[in-house]
């Protein structure tokens, strides 16, 4: 009897199991920004912040409490193409895709092929179809309607970013998991027929894919993280040729109307710098556009033209939660918002 | 609810027919060099460590007050223990008398050291009582000495252990170990298989709804087997010699990662182990000199890596040799001096860029004292330490290292409860392994050792009398690791590399209780409890967002309350566990929090001796309750299982 009811006690103990529902809230979505936080590789904990912009509130799990589960592991890209957004969910394998008024989702699409994934990394968008990078060495074609993959474009290996400019789509194949012998090419692919047209060498271990105001397209070129050093070159879209390549550092580009905000995280010194790019001269304006002293690690930079404000990515030290940082468009400081872990992409709501 | 009944009914079946025999509360088999200090360490010995079938040492040491666990889940999956929070690479594993040594990651896998052969664990965390254990371990911030049976004499002639265990998840078992023993000569030959298909189910929470699954890629099985000759000469000297040979094949399941199918890595490892020791007791002088060789092999796979090959290798192969002499000298009656040498040369080739090549210099050298007073022992230790190291790319500038050690013991007073106290500062550090030096572009070159102090008080309390025998230990202690040596990505997400940054200040209590209580001839009961305490605070900058906030995965509460009753030799035992919530990253935020969680395990056991067999049966629920938990998170540990365990000796 004495053990019954000690085995009666234990269930009692534990009869109380987490259980507590959260309620889910939506929001109205209007004047605010969206954050995509990519959390950290294998934690699950990618996420969207949603920042209200009328009261200043900022909800850190946006798509949890939209949704009633997670986003998923390790959120690379988020972009906007008509009522619908895309979110690029790399090590859950998935593009996820939400409804640009409520959050909600309206399909998860697995990136697998049979078991193993396809490691999705950015996407971009023309007419009825969106093109992803997978880290398999391939761009899939989803279809926007369907929202099917509909076709899979063999490009070089591990493509990163990609950009459309005058009917075809620039392709980065990084080659970063031949570490250290990386690629240094560019696939240029017809849209017409999604045929690779050809294949461009712009240095070791391109990335980051950006198309200016005139249709040019640039790229960064990593490096190697050591003596090579990373940066900027610009493809002519037309005749599909590296025009120049800069000679200063650069891990990312934000179009700002006819300039690009250059930004560069120093790892070794752990320092940031703001360069302005005037697109249309094509050179440098401004090496040091925004003071970076209040920021930490410089985890990417977003304009919005709407509001004509710029916002910083602070990752803190990518294990803290970050922080998003509004600038005027001359680069003053303005005020910070306590996002998730380490945010970095936008998308601005009016 | 029905389970639960099913369970009760079983168990007090068992109860009741209980064989009939001597009165027996614990199995105290201590040994020589336990004797000293039974109760003032912790330790479980053989009847316990049957009673609990934990699987591997590292699910023992969960019943350690002051233990925190990391575990990766799964049969002979990685399992680390942290003492005190100072981290896993601050304590020695000793076995049978050495020190095991891994320079390639800086930690032992306790998943891997088998439970079946063991006679005793000891957690030690102030001053070694035996002066003869490897000096690396006298110096390091704490020691978990492990004592097998296969090496130690013993009166009979012939002794037979052998093991059959069955379990949930494809889980197989089986040990069978012979020893040849006289009064001045023991000769032992082992060997062991288990094998898991690892398959169970899982879920957890995932927002408001829940995700379950499979854990997949989770199959495991090892061999291994061994020698061990033991004889004393003539002239009084111990001679020991053994060899060990392991072959470990374990898929490698990861974390389980949302929506997606994650673990396509395996393992493949292969260890030799032949070590020697001399031991002698003169007059005044009490000697061991030892040397040990292993050689251990490791290719690791990863068929989901999308580099151009589409498949991912990586060979390491450490070859390491130790060798060391200690000595303790009476110098008086009641002072004694110790110390000893010890050297550890060890090379690591490898298909990994950066870290292909490394090889590691270690000496060691301890100069001490122990002063018997009649109502305190001091003692006092200085260790040196000088390190030199290479790998491709360069030669490490040598480290040179002095630490001290000192602690006070009062003599135990009091005559119906026996009262001790006890005082001890400890400095210490470890040395980056070769993975944070040198590994690919993780790896940073310039890293420096880790340090460690710590300051500890415990009161130890026993009474004894025929019906009841109850120890209570308690500690509170003060410890800071400066130099933390951590992970911070340094080029991107995906490229992180380790760096001296941080510094952690230690505020732990500890308490334990053991408390053992004869009812009548045929009944017996005995409660063990214990609670740890650890406020572990980072402290490395004032201004950062997790200043003060308790560090990754070290709960601040834990504990275990374990009750065994006894009818002559049939008995059950409830184990319990219970860990608060931990946060997976440094900022104590909700979106870090991994909930706690509280683990029940129930057995029923009997033992059935004929002469001079013992026959025990023992069948285990583990997690009682199907909590689903995870140490580590997203590294989702089975929900209830079940093992049926058969344990055969000849004396």
């Amino acid at each position: 009897m004495r053990l019954s009811s000690l085995f009666v006690l234990s269930l009692l103990l534990f009869a109380c199991d987490k259980d507590d529902d959260q309620p889910i809230v939506t929001t109205a979505m209007d004047n605010g920004i969206l954050v995509l936080c990519e959390g950290l590789f294998q934690q699950n904990n990618s996420s969207l912040s949603w920042i209200d912009l009328s009261d200043e509130t900022v909800n850190t799990d946006f798509f949890t409490s939209q949704n009633g589960r997670f986003l998923g592991d390790t959120g690379n890209d988020l972009k906007q193409y008509g009522s619908k957004i895309y979110i690029i969910v790399n090590n859950s394998n998935t593009v996820e895709v939400i409804n640009k008024k409520d959050g909600k989702s309206i399909k998860q699409i697995p990136m697998t092929n049979g078991s193993s994934g396809k490691q999705p990394r950015t996407i971009a968008f023309y007419n009825d179809k969106a093109f992803v990078t997978c880290y398999d060495g391939f761009v899939d074609v989803i279809d926007t309607t369907s929202l099917t993959v509909s076709q899979r474009i063999p490009v070089g290996s591990n493509p990163e970013g990609l950009a459309v400019s005058n009917g075809k789509l620039f392709v980065s194949n990084s080659g970063g998991l031949n570490y250290p012998t990386v690629d240094s090419t560019v696939s240029i692919i017809d849209l017409a027929n999604y045929t690779e047209l050809d294949r461009i060498v712009v240095g070791k271990n391109p990335g980051a894919v950006q198309v200016d105001s005139e249709g040019d397209v640039y790229v960064i070129a990593r490096g190697n993280y050591g003596s090579i050093p990373s940066r900027m070159v610009r493809i002519n879209a037309q005749t599909n040729l590296v025009e120049q390549t800069y000679s200063f550092d650069a891990s990312g580009m934000a179009l700002m109307n006819d300039y690009f905000l250059i930004s560069f995280y120093n790892y070794s010194t752990q320092t940031s710098e703001i360069r302005l790019f005037n697109t249309l001269s094509e050179s440098i304006e401004n090496n040091n556009f925004i003071s970076t002293s209040g920021l930490t690690t410089l985890y990417g930079i977003q304009y919005n033209p709407a509001t004509d404000k710029i916002y910083c990515l602070d990752a803190m030290n990518y294990t803290n939660s970050g922080y998003v940082r509004q600038y005027t468009s001359a680069g003053v400081y303005e005020k910070s918002y306590h996002v998730g872990l380490n945010p970095s992409k936008l998308i601005f709501y009016e | 609810m029905k389970f639960t009944l099913i369970l009760l009914a079983l168990m007090l079946s068992f109860l009741s027919f209980a064989q009939l025999t001597e009165r027996e509360l614990q199995e105290v088999r201590v040994r020589d060099s336990l004797r000293n200090n039974a109760e003032k360490v912790q330790a479980l010995r053989r009847s316990a460590i049957l009673e609990l079938q934990g699987e591997d040492v590292g699910q023992l040491m969960q019943k350690f007050a002051g233990v925190a666990i990391r575990s990766y889940g799964g049969l002979g999956g990685l399992k680390t223990i942290s003492v005190r929070s100072l981290g896993s690479n601050h304590s020695s594993i000793v076995v049978d008398g050495f020190t095991l040594v891994n320079n390639q990651t800086g930690q032992i896998n306790l998943g891997q050291l088998q439970t079946e052969s063991l006679e005793s664990i000891q957690l030690i965390t102030g001053g070694q009582k035996n002066y003869l254990v490897p000096i690396s371990a006298q110096v390091s911030g704490s020691s978990l000495l492990i004592e097998t049976f296969e090496a130690s004499f013993s009166e009979h002639k012939h002794q037979v252990r052998f093991s059959s265990k069955a379990g949930s998840f494809g889980q197989y078992d089986n040990y069978l170990s012979y020893k040849f023993g006289r009064e001045r000569l023991y000769c032992s030959v082992f060997g062991k298989y288990r094998i898991a298909n690892g398959t169970y189910p899982y879920s957890f929470r995932n927002g408001t709804s829940v995700y379950s699954g499979e854990r997949l890629n989770n199959f495991y099985q090892d061999a291994m087997g061994g020698a061990n000759l033991g004889f004393k000469t003539k002239k009084g000297g111990l001679v020991q010699l053994a060899y060990r040979k392991e072959f470990v094949d374990q898929e490698l399941p990861g974390a389980v990662i949302l929506y997606s199918q994650n673990g396509f890595q395996t393992l493949q490892t292969i260890n030799d182990r032949v070590q020697l020791s001399y031991l002698k007791h003169l007059k005044r002088w009490s000697l061991r000199a030892f040397s040990a060789y292993s050689a251990m092999s490791m290719v690791y796979t990863d068929s989901s890596y999308l580099n151009s090959a589409g498949f991912l290798q990586s060979d390491y192969s450490n070859s390491i040799g130790q060798l060391g002499l200690n000595a303790r000298f009476r110098l008086k009656e009641r002072l004694y001096l110790f110390g000893g040498i010890e050297e550890q040369l060890s090379m690591l080739v490898s298909t990994v860029a950066g870290i292909d090549y490394a090889k590691r210099a270690h000496s060691f050298g301890v100069l001490g004292f122990s002063y018997y007073h009649p109502i305190f022992t001091l003692t006092g230790q200085f260790s040196g330490q000088i390190v030199v190291e290479e790998n491709a790319n360069q030669t490490r500038i040598p480290l040179y290292k002095m630490n001290p050690f000192i602690q006070v013991e009062s003599k135990e007073i009091g005559q119906k409860v026996k009262g001790q106290l006890n005082l001890f500062y400890r400095n210490s550090f470890r040395m980056p392994s070769f993975s944070e030096l040198y590994y690919n572009s993780i790896g940073n070159a310039d890293l420096k050792p880790e340090k460690a102090d710590q300051i500890s008080l415990g009161k130890t309390l026993t009474v004894r009398n025929p019906k009841t025998q109850f120890v209570n230990r308690a500690s509170v202690y003060y410890n800071q690791v400066r130099d933390k040596i951590v992970a911070i990505p340094t080029k991107n997400l995906f490229v992180w590399s380790m760096q001296n940054v941080g510094k952690v200040a230690i505020v732990g209590f500890e308490e334990s209780a053991e408390w053992c209580y004869y009812l009548s001839q045929n009944w017996s009961t005995c409660l063990v409890l214990n609670y740890t305490f650890q406020k572990v605070s980072d402290i490395t900058d004032r201004h950062a967002p997790t200043f003060q906030h308790q560090i990754a995965y070290i709960p601040k509460h834990s504990g275990n309350a374990d009750l065994t009753i006894k009818r002559k030799n049939t008995g059950l035992r409830i184990s319990n566990f219970a860990s608060s919530l931990r946060y997976s990253l440094n900022e104590n935020i909700p979106a870090n929090q991994v909930d706690g969680y509280w683990l029940t395990d129930a057995a029923v056991f009997t033992k059935l001796p004929i002469r001079n067999h013992d026959i025990r049966l023992q069948f285990t629920v583990k997690n009682c309750l199907n909590t689903s938990y995870a140490i580590v998170r997203y590294y989702v540990m089975p929900g209830r299982s079940f093992l049926i365990s058969l344990n055969y000796a000849l004396k």
